[in-house]
C-alpha cells in the first residue's frame, strides 16, 4: 500500500457504505436467481464484506474501489456456491461454478480467509460492550480519545488505557480461537 | 500467523500510529525498513489491520441497522404516535390559556422546530460533498454535516451554505455560533433564506430572553410557513 489508491478507502463509513450501495443490488440478483432470498443476499453480503475488507486493509487485496467491487463479488459468488452445498445438494448455479476465479489477480487462499474472518467476527462478538464502543468510536467514528474521554466524564489517559486493554483481549481471544481450531 | 502471546504498550503504539498514518514520513521510512527484515513485526502489523478492520465493519453494520430501525420508527411516530401527541398538545394549548409568565425560552422550545433540508438527489455530481453534508443533516448526524459544510464553506461561501450551518449548530443548540451565520443571512433581504432567517433568528432572540428583538424581527416575517402572527400575539 501507499499509492494513491489507497485513499479512496480512508473513510472506513463511506468506503463501506459505497460499496454496499454499489453492489448490494447485483448481491440480490444473484441470490435470488440462484436458489436464495433477499434476506439470504443480504446476510452474504455482510459476510462477503468483511473477508474483501480484511484483505484490503491487510494488503492481500490491492486495487482500486472499481477492482474492489469486482473482487467483493467474487468472495459473493465463493460463499453462496458454499452455502448452496451444504444446503442442499443440488441446489443449482446458474454460473459456471468456477467463475468466482475469473479475472482474480491475487493470489487466493478462499478457504483460509474464511476460517480467518469467521475467528476474528467471534474474537470480536467476546468483547464486552464497552469495549467495543470505545473501539468503534476510535476506529471507525474516528472520534479522538479526548472527545471519547469527555463524553465518558473521565481522561484521556484513562480512555488510552482502556483502549489499549480492549485491543490486547481482541487479540488474545483471536489467538486463543485460533490455537483451539488448530 | 504465528504471532506471540503478549505484545506491549509501546509496541502497540508504535503499530498503531504507523497504521493510522500518524508518523513524520522519517519514521515512516525507517518503519518499513524493518517490516522488511523483521518477520515477526511484519505479522503483528497485519494482525492489528485485521482487527481494526474488523472493527471497523462490525461497526458499520451496527449503524446500518441502527439507521434502519430508526427509520421504521421514524416513519411511524411521524404517522402514528406524531399525530396523537401533536393532537394531545393542541387540545391542552387550547384549553389553558396562554402563560404570560412563561419565559420566552419556553415559547422557544414550543415553537422550534429542525428545519426539514434540501432533498437529495439520487446522482450529482457538482454538489456532491453539499448532498453529502445534507444526507448526514436528514440523519440527525449534525455534528457530521457541520464538519462537511464547514470544510466547503471555506472554500465557496454560499447562502445555502451560511443557512443549513446555521441549522446543523442550531439543532446542536449551539446558539451564538448558528446566529452568527443567521445575522449574515439578515443583511440581504434578496436572499432566498432571508425569511427563514428571521424566523430562526427571532427564535434564538426569545432562547437568549431578548423580546423586543424577537418582535421586530418577526414583524419583518413574510412567510406563511410560519406561525408568525400567533407568535407575536403570545409575546405583546
Amino acid at each position: 500500500m501507499g499509492s494513491s489508491e489507497e485513499y479512496w478507502f480512508q473513510s472506513p463509513e463511506k468506503a463501506l457504505s459505497q460499496a454496499y450501495s454499489m453492489n448490494i443490488e447485483w448481491c440480490k440478483s444473484y441470490v435470488v436467481k440462484n436458489s436464495g432470498t433477499i434476506e439470504d443476499a443480504e446476510d452474504l453480503f455482510q459476510s462477503c464484506i468483511h473477508v474483501a475488507w480484511v484483505n484490503l486493509k491487510t494488503g492481500k487485496f490491492v486495487g482500486s474501489q472499481e477492482k474492489f467491487n469486482a473482487y467483493l463479488r467474487q468472495i459473493c459468488k465463493y460463499k453462496w456456491i458454499n452455502i448452496l452445498k451444504t444446503r442442499k445438494p443440488t441446489s443449482s448455479i446458474n454460473e459456471d461454478r468456477n467463475d468466482y476465479n475469473e479475472g482474480n489477480q491475487q493470489d487466493e487462499n478462499w478457504e483460509e480467509n474464511e476460517i480467518q474472518t469467521n475467528l476474528l467476527i467471534e474474537s470480536l462478538m467476546q468483547l464486552g460492550e464497552g469495549c467495543r464502543e470505545i473501539l468503534s468510536r476510535f476506529y471507525f467514528k474516528k472520534s479522538s480519545l479526548k472527545s471519547i474521554a469527555s463524553s465518558r466524564n473521565t481522561t484521556e489517559k484513562s480512555i488510552k488505557t482502556i483502549k489499549f486493554r480492549c485491543m490486547n483481549k481482541l487479540r488474545k481471544t483471536y489467538l486463543e480461537l485460533q490455537r483451539k481450531h488448530e | 500467523m504465528n504471532n506471540k502471546p503478549e505484545i506491549s504498550l509501546e509496541e502497540f503504539e508504535e503499530i498503531e500510529r504507523f497504521i493510522l498514518g500518524e508518523i513524520s514520513s522519517e519514521e515512516k521510512g525507517a518503519f518499513e525498513e524493518r517490516i522488511i527484515t523483521n518477520q515477526e513485526l511484519r505479522r503483528e502489523v497485519n494482525f492489528q489491520r485485521s482487527l481494526q478492520a474488523t472493527i471497523e465493519v462490525d461497526s458499520w453494520i451496527k449503524n446500518k441497522e441502527n439507521s434502519k430501525v430508526s427509520r421504521k420508527l421514524i416513519s411511524f411516530l411521524k404517522y402514528g404516535i406524531a399525530a396523537s401527541v401533536v393532537f394531545i398538545l393542541g387540545l391542552f394549548i387550547w384549553l389553558q390559556p396562554w402563560n404570560s409568565e412563561s419565559s420566552s425560552g419556553d415559547i422557544y422550545t414550543a415553537y422550534f422546530y429542525p428545519d426539514p433540508g434540501l432533498p437529495v438527489p439520487m446522482s450529482s455530481t457538482d454538489s456532491y460533498q453539499f448532498d453529502d453534508g445534507m444526507v448526514s443533516y436528514k440523519e440527525e448526524k449534525y455534528q457530521e454535516a457541520q464538519d462537511i459544510w464547514t470544510n466547503l464553506a471555506q472554500d465557496q461561501p454560499t447562502d445555502t451554505l451560511a443557512f443549513y450551518l446555521a441549522m446543523a449548530k442550531l439543532n446542536q443548540k449551539e446558539f451564538e455560533s448558528s446566529a452568527q451565520f443567521l445575522d449574515q443571512l439578515l443583511e440581504d433581504s434578496n436572499s432566498e433564506f432571508y425569511q427563514k432567517a428571521l424566523w430562526y433568528r427571532s427564535l434564538i432572540y426569545l432562547k437568549e430572553e431578548e423580546k423586543e428583538s424577537a418582535i421586530q424581527l418577526l414583524e419583518k416575517l413574510n412567510s406563511p410557513l410560519y406561525k408568525k402572527e400567533e407568535l407575536l400575539e403570545k409575546l405583546k
